[in-house]
């Protein structure tokens, strides 16, 4: 009997595949008994289909109330974790001092034995090109990069049709940017990294260090990473993903979230705004085998420099320190010694780090497997010892056997920002600028969430916290209704970018605020900070 | 014909939400993540409707049906942070709306108070006049038949019947296996029909 309702429940709700609705149906007619109960189940039904439609009436305004001030509540406990910053902050100042008094007061015999190369930094808020060829920045002017340069979010890459480049991430993701390719660092921290590929390839080996979000996105589809080795296509008419380990999610533009499992490949047609799943090609599988031999190459070798800066084993190389050359590695000719300094006090324009030593004998080749041409140069251009040297240079060399050395990328001597003329760079946001705009009052957070969030945007840019706001005020900026808080949400990202000295995208910012309000309430700071 | 040999019924899962929505909300939830209260806010504007309606059909007329609501939401703010993107940011929001449910029911359930036995106030069933007395009536009916099922029972069977979830999705939601979600529907059914077969003839006979 039991099993007669579960199965006249799922006729009803015709839930069967059609052959088993007949066998019903044919049971029925010999069953009055389940004729019965299926008027009961088909009653039951009904109710049910008009009690779906029921909608409870809800005092929204008081709900929303009281949600307002939780959230509010909210807003109050972050409110207080500058203080606990700020305490943390003085607790680790405290340190570095003991650290330096116990520094000095030591005897510099003491010090000179212990190696004291400068261990890599993964949460370094820089990203690093490992190798680059045919790779330019486009910041108003293109300008070519070197092996070494160092980026930061916001930058825009361009690599030339037969160029390529390797970068490595401040979260310890390696990129390979493929020929013709464009490609823009939008976030790029060591906890939260978001690329967009305006077109071209990319073929990425993700980190597996916890972060917020590693997303990128290219002619529409946001792809967030799990943790993988995956490769994005865009070209004008089909961008492809390509996984070969870990996962990815893609958002595609229709709304629908796909997740691409290793070994797929989804194609999206830009065109048809359809997608398909496809097999991996040979020529995918060995793009981002080769990105991944790379980061597993430069993991290895920046690891083993610094178990070797620590103390490795007794058949470890000595390792480059950060004082400078040391004596006990008189074949390096002062030339390459100044270019792998770790800390070099000044390298001017004229010394790229990408001018790489000749490759002295002697020098050895750690046996990492991957195809030769692919390895990047380490930390700058700087020739590292246990990776091969470009091929043609390889040919060249005879077999070496020195150990592996690393040393870090050598510091720009001239800050780009210095270089800026006086007139284009924007005062220091202040708070009376605000005041410009008619007052606001001041409101409960309850009911305008908006302007609180505005308040504290404005607040965080002081901070120089405001990184987290970018994105709220972005949709702010461009909501379509124009009022003095979408006005005041252009002009607060402007000056975020400016205070965290990011001029292109604060004059990009103030240029989008002179196209919609030429004769804003902050057209006199736009045109000021545009230097016009 | 025997009854043992009539076909095991094969449970259809209902059309997802729109994928447009779906990607807005994880749009919202990777902005929340960054403590951005603004997106929380139209998060809270994008599901308010579906979440009082879905919480509505779980517990029936409750008078505390906004405090569940906030409830709702509070849990959500908490546990956003934890939203990993492994399934429907809806089904994570059902899951939420389920413990909060199954929480309310129990504590109903313990109070012994019986709150369907009149024509529930404050319930929006339409336009149609005709059709809103008929929904009126079919809802009280519905809501009284539900009392009678166990929580967990009862939540799975909404989820199904009146939310239009695949037992799959229900399983996400509930935090059971797929098995145990088809066999708590099939018992709900039972229990559910048995009990608006009573209701309708007490109604009939009084």
């Amino acid at each position: 009997m039991i099993r007669h309702e579960v199965q006249l429940w799922a006729y009803a709700a015709q839930e069967l595949e059609l052959g088993d609705q007949r066998f019903v149906e044919a049971h029925l007619e010999d069953c009055p008994e389940c004729v019965e109960q299926l008027a009961s189940v088909q009653v039951a039904k009904e109710a049910l289909e008009l009690a779906r439609d029921a909608r409870p009436r809800v005092a929204w305004a008081k709900v929303d109330e009281r949600i307002g001030a939780m959230v509010e509540k909210r807003l109050h406990a972050q409110a207080r974790r500058p203080l606990y910053f700020r305490v943390g902050v003085f607790g680790a100042g405290l340190a570095m001092a003991a650290a330096a008094v116990l520094y000095f007061s030591m005897p510099r015999e003491a010090l000179l034995p212990l190696p004291s190369v400068e261990q890599p930094s993964p949460v370094s808020s820089w990203a690093r090109v490992d190798r680059a060829q045919g790779l330019t920045r486009i910041d108003g002017e293109s300008s070519e990069i070197l092996d070494g340069t160092e980026l930061r979010g916001g930058d825009v890459l361009r690599t030339s049709k037969v160029g390529k480049a390797y970068v490595h991430l401040p979260d310890g993701s390696h990129l390979r940017v493929g020929g013709a390719s464009q490609l823009a660092l939008t976030r790029s921290e060591a906890d939260d990294v978001a690329l967009t590929l305006e077109r071209g390839s990319l073929a990425v080996r993700a980190s597996h260090q916890v972060r917020k979000g590693f997303v990128v996105h290219t002619g529409g589809l946001t792809v967030n990473v799990i943790g993988t080795v995956f490769g994005v296509m865009n070209d004008s008419e089909q961008v492809e993903v390509t996984v070969t380990e870990g996962r990815v999610r893609v958002e595609l533009p229709t709304g629908e979230s796909v997740f691409v499992e290793p070994g797929q490949r989804l194609r999206f047609d830009s065109k048809t705004q359809r997608s398909k799943t496809l097999k991996l090609t040979a020529a995918n599988e060995r793009e981002l085998s080769e990105v991944a031999a790379v980061a597993d190459a430069t993991t290895s070798v920046e690891q083993r420099a610094v178990v070797a800066a620590v103390g490795g084993p007794p058949s470890s190389p000595p390792m480059l320190t950060a004082q400078g050359t040391p004596r006990s590695l008189p074949r390096l000719s002062p030339s390459e010694a100044r270019a792998r300094q770790v800390s070099a006090p000044v390298l001017t324009a004229e010394e790229p780090a990408r001018a790489a030593p000749p490759i002295e004998d002697g020098k050895t080749v750690l046996t990492v497997e991957g195809p030769a041409e692919v390895w990047p140069t380490l930390g700058g251009g700087e020739i590292v010892r246990g990776v091969p040297a470009p091929r043609e240079a390889v040919v060249e060399a005879p077999p070496v056997t020195q150990p592996t050395e690393w040393a870090e990328a050598p510091k720009p001597s001239v800050d780009e920002w210095e270089s800026l003329p006086a007139a284009a760079a924007p005062e220091a946001p202040s708070a009376a600028r605000l005041t410009e705009e008619p007052a606001q009052q001041p409101k409960v957070i309850a009911k305008d969430l908006e302007s609180i969030f505005m308040q504290r945007a404005e607040d965080s840019i002081q901070k120089g916290t405001c990184d987290r706001f970018l994105l709220g005020l972005e949709d702010i900026a461009t909501d379509s209704e124009r009022n003095a808080r979408t006005e005041q949400a252009r002009v607060l990202r402007a000056r975020c970018f400016d205070s965290q000295m990011r001029p292109r995208q604060a004059m990009s910012e103030y240029r989008k605020y002179l196209e919609v309000y030429p004769r804003g309430h902050f057209a006199a700071e736009a045109h000021q900070a545009l230097g016009e | 014909m025997s009854a043992d040999a009539l076909p095991l019924p094969r449970l259809v899962p209902s059309q997802p939400p729109t994928g447009q929505t779906e990607a807005r909300l994880l749009r919202l939830v990777d902005r929340i993540k960054k403590d951005d209260v603004l997106a929380f806010e139209e998060l809270y504007r994008l599901t308010r409707d579906d979440v009082a309606r879905t919480l509505f059909h779980l517990v029936g007329h409750r008078p505390d049906l906004e405090d569940m609501i906030q409830e709702t939401y509070l849990r959500l703010l908490k546990a956003v942070p934890g939203f990993r993107g492994e399934s429907q940011f809806r089904t994570f929001l059902y899951r939420v709306c389920a413990n909060v449910a199954l929480m309310n029911l129990r504590w109903w359930r313990r109070r012994k108070e019986d709150l369907t036995a009149e024509l529930p106030d404050g319930i929006d069933f339409g336009q149609d006049p005709e059709r809103a007395a008929q929904a009126a009536q079919a809802s009280r009916l519905v809501h009284r038949a539900l009392e009678k099922l166990t929580a967990k029972k009862r939540i799975v069977f909404v989820y199904h019947e009146l939310c239009g979830m695949g037992p799959e999705e229900i399983a996400q939601a509930v935090g059971v296996s797929y098995n145990t979600v088809r066999s708590r529907l099939h018992h709900a059914r039972l229990e559910f029909t048995e009990a608006l077969r009573d209701l309708t003839r007490a109604e009939v006979s009084s």
